[in-house]
């Protein structure tokens, strides 16, 4: 503490200050979320009061179907018979060229390139939530 | 939770100068208090630990939504030179004196609130909290310079505020 009166009436002021009296309705407010916290099932609660093999679980099925979701649109061929369903109708045929095309680009892509536009696009994404959340709080909500 | 909670409130309630966003904060950190139940049943320190947790939590909170604010305060103070007139800390100080103890608490709560908030927030960490200033700004993210011209027009206005509320009170 420094020799200024102004910093030592201050210190003083506030340091007399007692405790404000917190709100009634904070007591039973926490009670209550305790009270349904445990009372719920655990995969009904948020992911980090999950029990650590549920979440271990969890990491290691959804990274194995993304696995498979990538896996599966780079090497599997379209393999519908668009012919037997919809004959040999205009439909058909538009839906014909673009099974054709469809698998003609997935066959000659590298899969660098599909990891590369997947990143893209989730950066993309990323960005413009974070764009429009600061534009909302900065331009709507802080107002 | 009965023994601390004025405590926690207080803490958040002089940072935040709202009562319904203390309140929403004071619920957090005893919900957090609550995850670490088994830790702090045998802890010496539980009051210290709320504390702790009540006002990064409040800082946390400020800072996230309150970018903007920072950002306009750290330009205008860039050449702000106002003339900032002294105040005449002895009679603000035989005038709160004279008042009684409920008036003076009123009196000075309410001139904490009307503060800015890029002023209360140092001031309370600094006089409330005993945070130091290096620690203060490492917590607001904000530089050292700035804490101390924060703080120190913190008390200006504050000085001068209870001044004038005193000298209004000895009058009425």
């Amino acid at each position: 503490m420094s020799n200024d009166p102004l910093e030592r009436f201050i210190d003083r002021a506030l340091h007399d200050l007692p405790l404000r009296r917190a709100p009634p309705a904070l007591l039973s407010r926490v009670l209550a979320v305790t009270t349904q916290r445990a009372t719920s099932a655990w995969w009904r609660r948020t992911f980090d009061s999950w029990p650590a093999a549920a979440q271990g679980a969890f990491v290691v099925i959804a990274a194995s179907f993304a696995t498979l979701a990538v896996y599966a649109l780079h090497r599997m061929p379209l393999q519908l018979d668009l012919h037997r369903h919809f004959g040999a109708s205009s439909i058909g045929a538009v839906l014909k060229a673009l099974a054709t095309l469809h698998s003609s680009i997935v066959g000659s892509l590298p899969l660098a390139w599909v990891y590369g536009v997947v990143a893209i696009v989730a950066i993309v994404y990323i960005a413009g939530l974070g764009i429009g959340a600061i534009a909302y709080r900065t331009l709507y909500a802080s107002r | 939770m009965q023994a601390y909670q004025d405590m926690v409130f207080s803490t958040i309630v002089r940072l935040t100068g709202n009562d319904a966003q203390a309140e929403d904060l004071a619920q957090e950190v005893f919900l957090k208090a609550y995850e670490n139940f088994e830790q702090l049943r045998v802890s010496s320190t539980t009051g210290g630990w709320l504390k702790t947790v009540a006002t990064h939590r409040t800082i946390n909170y400020l800072s996230r939504y309150r970018n903007r604010w920072r950002l306009f305060c750290e330009l205008r103070d860039a050449d702000d030179e106002d003339y900032e007139p002294p105040v005449d800390v002895a009679t603000a100080d035989a005038l709160l004196a004279a008042l009684d103890t409920e008036r003076r608490t009123a009196l000075i709560e309410q001139a904490l609130r009307e503060l800015p908030e890029a002023q209360r927030v140092p001031l309370v960490l600094y006089h409330f909290s005993a945070m130091p200033y290096e620690e203060i700004a490492r917590q607001l993210r904000i530089s050292l310079a700035k804490v101390k011209i924060d703080i120190h027009r913190a008390r200006i206005a504050l000085g001068r505020s209870l001044g004038r509320s005193g000298i209004a009170s000895s009058i009425e």
